[in-house]
């Protein structure tokens, strides 16, 4: 293109050129200037082509553009010159009016330019973003070390929390078998009471034959030794109420080992304590005549009882018997037996005019086995004992009242059943 | 008097015998009276007598018109005896009357005795419980 503006160039410079000497000045003077304007359109060309952001390839394009028609019309005044005819005119015109176009279009991008930051401007943002980056790092430091620190906490809390998991566990460990423990234990007291009511039944019942036999023994020997001797008779009286006491006492172990015995359904019914109390009077017949008890008894509240029949006789024979064994020798005894609704127990009362007790003193210890409390007359301990057994076995309670030198009363309660149905109520 | 043609006591306890051996004698109610200690004997014995397996003249050997039987008793018990002698001929046990002799006053042992159907009477034996047993049993003793 330069060769050919050359070779044009040459072309036409015969013309003014060989005119004047300042035409050729000139027509040099044109030539740097269309090379210039050539060069800056080039160079703007080449960097809107290298440029990526579109406001300014736009804004290259167009300045490269008006630099092109500059030279251009530079151009046509060293290829004209003064003498050129009217389609140079028009040319410079169009070429000139393009230029103007491209101007205005130029116009058109100054916001588009104005908003392109400058480079102060740059780098003060960029500075301004690098303290904001800083400023993130630091956060971030401190974001880390608060996680950090949180982390820690965690770690110390899980280990807390694991330490006290452990410390739980080893405490549940040792609950269950503090819990073993006890059910071991309480099966070896369950076995062992066994053993002492198999001990005591076996007990009572081979004891027995021998004393027995000694009772017989003691018989014979008497038949066999002449009848006049006094110191033996003292002896063999001696020997009899010796054997006779061993005797009650294994009857006694006897009792205690049967009524320890769990109670069938079949033994249970509905019992009338009037005729319980009749086959009562009947075996107690000789202390009772003994005594001159006068015995009265009211069970028209409630005349039968849901029991088992032998309990009940075995329960009313210690309780008359207690009566009579605890009389005041003062005055007669009378012994009243009643019995009523309460709620939901049958409640069985003996009343008699003794000379009582004070439970203060006794109360705690009175139902327990072998306890006595009197060494006037024969007991065994057991009469009481007895009944406790016989009514806890059957869900029922006994009270006593008291009043030393005045009396006792005994209070039964049993578990009240429906008439006949046997249903519990 | 009348009198049983023999008595066998049964019992672990010599002591016991003994005594019952003397009071049976001395009150003169049997020809023949013959201890033993436990069920087993006193089975085996019977068993050969209801076969037939002994000397008839020997005194030893006799059958007994009653038992008198105690429950506890090593080697064989009263109720095992009891239940094994039930097994010999009817006819053997039909003039064989049985007692229990016992100290146990047992509801369970009570019981079984009545389920058997046979006597039942606790120890000490006494002239009046043999009589009793006598009287009840044995209509030749009826007075």
């Amino acid at each position: 293109m330069f060769l050919f503006q050359l070779s044009s160039h040459t072309n036409t410079a015969g013309g003014p050129a060989g005119g004047a000497g300042p035409d050729g000045l000139i027509l040099v003077g044109e030539l740097l200037v269309v090379t210039a304007y050539l060069i800056v359109a080039g160079v703007l060309f080449y960097l809107a082509l290298k440029r990526d952001d579109k406001e300014r390839r736009r804004v290259m394009l167009l300045f490269g553009f008006i630099g092109l028609m500059g030279g251009a019309v530079h151009l046509l005044n060293i290829w004209g010159g003064p003498a050129a005819g009217d389609a140079q005119l028009i040319l410079r015109l169009i070429f000139g009016v393009l230029a103007l176009i491209a101007a205005i279009r130029l116009f058109k991008a100054i916001p588009g330019l104005l908003a392109i930051p400058s480079l102060n401007q740059l780098t003060r943002a960029n500075s301004k973003l690098q303290e904001q980056v800083e400023e993130r790092k630091k956060a971030e430091a401190a974001l880390r070390e608060t996680q950090q620190e949180l982390e820690q906490r965690v770690r110390e809390r899980s280990a807390q929390a694991i330490t006290a998991n452990r410390e739980l566990e080893r405490e549940i460990e040792n609950r269950k078998k503090t819990e073993r423990r006890l059910i071991s234990t309480n099966y070896e007291l369950i076995k062992k009471n066994a053993d002492l009511d198999d001990f005591v039944y076996y007990a009572s019942r081979d004891l027995k034959g021998p004393v027995l036999n000694v009772a017989g023994l003691v018989e014979a020997i008497r038949e066999e030794l002449p009848t006049d001797n006094p110191e033996l008779g003292q002896l063999f009286a001696h020997l009899d109420d010796s054997v006779a006491r061993i005797n009650r006492k294994l009857n006694n172990l006897a009792e205690v080992s049967r009524i320890q015995k769990p109670i069938s359904e079949e033994q249970l019914g509905m019992v009338s304590l009037t005729e319980v109390l009749d086959q009562v009077k009947e075996s107690l017949r000789e202390p009772l005549q003994d005594s001159g008890a006068l015995l009265r008894a009211d069970f028209t509240a409630m005349p039968e009882i849901y029991f088992s029949r032998d309990n009940l006789i075995s329960l009313l024979n210690n309780l008359i018997s207690n009566s009579i064994k605890y009389r005041e020798p003062q005055r007669p005894l009378h012994i009243f037996l009643s019995s009523e609704l309460q709620d939901r127990y049958a409640v069985l009362k003996v009343q008699d005019n003794g000379i009582g007790m004070d439970l203060n003193r006794y109360g705690q210890q009175l139902f327990s086995l072998f306890r006595r409390f009197h060494d006037h007359v024969e007991g065994s301990g057991i009469g009481l004992y007895i009944i406790k057994r016989i009514m806890d076995n059957n869900n029922g309670k006994i009270e006593v009242q008291s009043v030393l030198g005045e009396g006792t009363t005994f209070l039964l309660y049993f578990v009240h059943h429906e008439q006949h149905t046997g249903a519990r109520v | 008097m009348k009198k049983l043609k023999g008595i066998l006591l049964i019992d672990d306890d010599d002591t016991n015998n003994f005594l019952n051996h003397r009071l049976l004698t001395r009150m003169q109610v049997a020809e023949k009276i013959r201890e033993f200690r436990n069920g087993k004997q006193a089975f085996d014995y019977l068993y050969n007598i209801s076969q037939g397996h002994y000397d008839t003249a020997s005194s030893e050997y006799f059958k007994p018109a009653l038992i008198l039987l105690d429950i506890n008793m090593p080697v064989m018990d009263g109720f095992e005896f009891l239940s094994l002698f039930e097994k010999l001929d009817e006819s053997f046990r039909k003039d064989v009357v049985l007692a229990l002799l016992t100290t146990s006053e047992h509801s369970q042992d009570t019981e079984r005795a009545a389920a058997s159907s046979i006597a039942y009477l606790t120890k000490p034996l006494t002239t009046e419980k043999v009589q009793g047993l006598l009287e009840e049993h044995f209509p030749e003793f009826r007075s």
